[in-house]
């Protein structure tokens, strides 16, 4: 089974490590989407299938606690997964964020084994 | 700046920069950032909550390249290790300033970090940075690297226009 994979962040070089790291991990990709913001992600979101979410924080328009909250209160968008890729460190936000239903959270710097880890809980076995 | 912000800046920065990229730096001297070729790739970002202040990081394009590539597992002659090299300094800052402030005040407080601004050094004004309070200067296989921060205007300005 392919996966569709959102990536949120306004930086082209983590959009290139996530992508990387998919890769790397044997994450079978069908299409790979990705955002400059929250605002952006919504956009995509509202308009493609969508399987899991990865989201940084601090993003310009929107960032990803407020994309975060959107997506929750919205229907169609609530049960797609989303993990949380920042350099957040802060116990009250990652609680936060937990609270507000984010499958996982990821602080940079990340190894792609702990990404491979986080996607086979979330996904399940079927992407091996 | 006082001596915990000093000594964890000067141990957290290395460390994050070995973590994301397998880049070793040691302490290095200020004069050799004016010594080096031109021009520093740099970048700055302000952050706030408990403390406020600003961080940035400059180095050498070749550095920047090097850092690029190793973030994105290819070489440097790779066009997006050449087209990302800027933005992978910012990234880096973004990381870098993260650690830091959670090494200064625990995981307990909340920071709030723009978004890096990305702007170009010419090595005399990468110099006259370095020789500033609030400035680290080290090396990676010596190219020199500069980081710098300030704490609630106690030291010098970070530059760039995200602190004008």
């Amino acid at each position: 089974m392919e996966f569709d994979i959102l990536m949120v962040d306004d930086s082209r070089t983590v959009k290139a490590v996530i992508a990387k790291s998919l890769a790397v991990a044997g994450v079978p990709v069908k299409t790979l989407f990705d955002a400059g913001n929250g605002r952006e992600g919504l956009d995509i979101l509202r308009r493609e299938h969508v399987d899991l979410v990865f989201a940084d924080l601090n993003m310009p328009v929107m960032g990803g606690m407020e994309m975060v909250a959107e997506m929750k209160a919205d229907t169609a968008l609530r049960a797609i997964p989303i993990v949380v890729i920042s350099t957040e460190g802060s116990d009250a936000r990652i609680g936060e964020l937990r609270e507000k239903g984010v499958a996982a959270f990821l602080r940079k710097p990340f190894k792609p084994e702990m990404l491979k880890r986080i996607l086979e809980e979330i996904l399940g076995a079927a992407h091996g | 700046m006082d001596e915990l912000q000093r000594s964890e800046i000067a141990r957290v920065v290395p460390s994050i920069l070995g973590q994301l990229a397998f880049l070793f730096a040691d302490p290095a001297e200020p004069q050799d950032f004016a010594a080096a070729d031109g021009p520093y790739l740099a970048g700055s970002l302000t952050f706030s909550g408990p403390s406020n202040g600003g961080m940035a990081a400059a180095m050498p394009e070749a550095l920047a390249l090097e850092l690029a590539a190793n973030l994105l597992g290819s070489e440097t002659d790779d066009p997006k290790a050449i087209e990302f090299a800027h933005d992978a300094l910012g990234e880096f800052l973004n990381v870098a300033c993260g650690h830091v402030l959670t090494a200064l005040h625990g995981p307990g407080p909340v920071f709030l970090l723009s978004a890096p601004h990305l702007f170009e050094l010419t090595a005399p004004e990468a110099g006259a940075l370095a020789r500033k309070q609030g400035s680290f200067a080290f090396a990676v296989d010596g190219a020199p690297f500069l980081f710098q921060a300030s704490f609630c205007g106690c030291c010098a300005e970070v530059p760039g226009e995200a602190n004008a």
